[in-house]
């Protein structure tokens, strides 16, 4: 790890609540206050009970749920960037070069390969086919899915393979910083060991990760830091 | 694909058209980027397809403007150019997918001529380059080569949405308008275009409009969602932002009476 690590994400007095119209518009909050900061290198782990709000805070910094108030400043293409503030077509574009996240469950276009899905993030940012292609191989290839599997879509997996096709698609790319929402709550230990030498290698490399990891061993073995969010909503 | 941080290539300000008394849409505001897929979605009559057709140069809109990034003029008002330079657009630049096909087939020529009628209108005369482009297409949008010279009367409703795909791309236009261009499919048909159609979009980097009411399409397809109602953008935003935290009534009330998406 660098020791003149440079701070990548800072969230500042970030608030979130949802307002549920159609049940007589009540405002259900799930937190308020909330500010932290994110190094290169660094595995920042949330922690809090189960409906704290570790997986909406997640979603908000990658733009996936909405936040009026505060501030999601991300260091993107050499300089900050308030994602609180900035149109869908900013966060598109920091979402494609900065900001990679692994949701919890597979969500792709029906009727393609699990090898063209995870060449696309790279295609999509102008590599070559023949270099995309090879990037996809190695990454399933070090998730121990099935060559017998790449050319068949993602549709018909089990569950654990789901999850390691949808960590591939985003670990193909070298993103800055990246989310991770429980990324091996469905794997075994041989398929855990793998995802964690994926992480600690990224993290290693100077990527900047905020995850969720209920398994108490994958959450020692990657995070290098804590953040509590009930304990936070408690402070503000 | 590549996303710049340009210019857009769609400007669309203050856009309002009234049928009568009838609000057809009403003060719209987007942009288009270069390769950004935008779906429109809203329930029947909410002013859809009036706002495709004011955006694509088919209907002059009462108040606001619409302007388009040209080639060399850069940004410029589609209603105030000459009729024959917005028509000149419309052949190159813009490709448009009806909804129902016979309004965007010719239906009395053969496959092939409805291809190449594009590159002939834009002054290409080399008939065998015309001809080898066209099958070209024909076997981007998988369809058999056989079909080349016959006519569309004998072509199935997906067949024919494949059609005027090939005929509006052959030109490699920069913007695409769809309107519910699934519509009417059955299901597995629907997805095999709808695959199609995401595959040349992003290969191609066209930037593109789709209007259709199915959610899960998309999902899957577009960068940005709009929801109207009532002729009214009530909310726009990032796909997956406005799918799984919509902000308005009415796109909570649309995002939760439908499956998941
Ligand atoms: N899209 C949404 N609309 C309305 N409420 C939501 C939405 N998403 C989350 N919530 C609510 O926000 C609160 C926090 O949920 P969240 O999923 O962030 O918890 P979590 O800390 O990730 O829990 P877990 O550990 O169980 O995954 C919950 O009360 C949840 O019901
Ligand atoms: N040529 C016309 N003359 C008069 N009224 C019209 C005309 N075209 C559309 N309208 C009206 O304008 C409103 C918007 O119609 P539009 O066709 O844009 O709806 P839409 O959202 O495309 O609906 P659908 O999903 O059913 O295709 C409707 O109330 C419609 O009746
Ligand atoms: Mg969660
Ligand atoms: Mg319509």
């Amino acid at each position: 790890m660098k020791n003149t690590a440079i701070e990548v994400l800072a969230v500042k007095n970030l608030k979130k609540s949802f307002i549920l119209h159609n049940q007589n518009s009540i405002e259900l909050p799930v937190f308020d206050n909330i500010s932290f900061s994110l190094k290169e290198g660094e595995c920042l782990v949330l922690a809090g009970p189960s409906g704290t709000g570790k997986s909406t805070l997640l979603r908000s910094i990658y733009g996936n749920y909405l936040t009026h108030f505060g501030e999601i400043n991300i260091y993107h293409n050499q300089s900050w960037i308030n994602l609180v503030e900035a149109t869908p077509h900013s966060i598109l574009n920091v979402r494609r070069q900065t900001l990679g996240y692994v949701s919890q469950f597979l969500r792709v276009i029906p009727r393609i390969s699990t090898l063209d899905l995870v060449a696309e993030p790279l295609l999509e940012q102008g590599e070559t086919e023949v270099h995309s292609i090879n990037r996809a191989k190695d990454i399933l290839q070090k998730l121990a899915i099935p060559e017998t599997l790449w050319d068949l879509p993602p549709a018909t997996f089990s569950g654990g393979e789901q999850q390691r096709v949808n960590i591939a698609i985003t670990f193909v790319k070298e993103f800055p910083i990246l989310l991770l929402d429980e990324p091996t709550a469905s794997l075994d230990q041989k398929n855990k060991q793998a995802v964690i030498d994926l992480i600690i290698n990224a993290r290693d490399k100077g990527t900047a990760i905020i995850g969720i990891f209920h398994d108490e061993y994958v959450r020692n073995a990657v995070g290098t830091s804590i953040f509590d969010i009930e304990e936070a909503k408690h402070a503000a | 694909m590549t996303m710049s941080l340009q210019n857009p290539l769609l400007k669309v300000e203050n856009l309002s058209h009234y049928y009568g008394d009838q609000i057809g849409c009403e003060n719209i505001n987007f942009d288009i980027y270069n390769g950004e897929v935008l779906g429109v979605v809203g329930e029947s009559g909410s002013g859809k397809t009036t706002l495709l057709k004011l955006i694509s140069g088919l209907l002059c809109p009462n108040a606001g403007s619409v302007a388009f990034d040209t080639r060399i003029e850069g940004l410029r008002d589609i209603y105030k150019m000459s009729e024959p330079e917005r028509r000149l657009l419309m052949r190159t630049d813009w490709g448009i997918v009806y909804q129902n096909p016979k309004d965007g087939l010719r239906m009395n020529v053969s496959a092939g001529a409805n291809i190449g009628e594009r590159l002939m209108a834009i002054g290409n005369r080399n008939y065998a380059n015309i001809r080898s482009d066209s099958s070209d297409w024909l076997e981007k949008v998988e369809m058999d080569l056989e079909r080349m010279d016959h006519f569309p009367e004998t072509f199935s409703g997906g067949m024919l949405q494949r059609l005027q795909i090939a005929r509006n791309l052959i030109t490699k236009p920069r913007l695409v308008f769809m309107d519910e261009p699934t519509s009417g499919l059955d299901v597995s048909v629907q997805a095999r275009l709808l695959d199609l159609v995401r595959g040349l979009v992003s290969k191609l980097g066209i930037a593109c409009v789709i209007v259709s009411h199915d959610l899960g399409v998309m999902r899957l397809l577009s960068h940005r969602l709009m929801v109207m109602k009532s002729g009214k953008v009530v909310e726009q935003g990032l796909t997956d932002q406005v799918l799984d935290d919509p902000q308005d009534p009415y796109t909570q009330l649309l995002v939760s009476s439908i499956l998941p998406v």
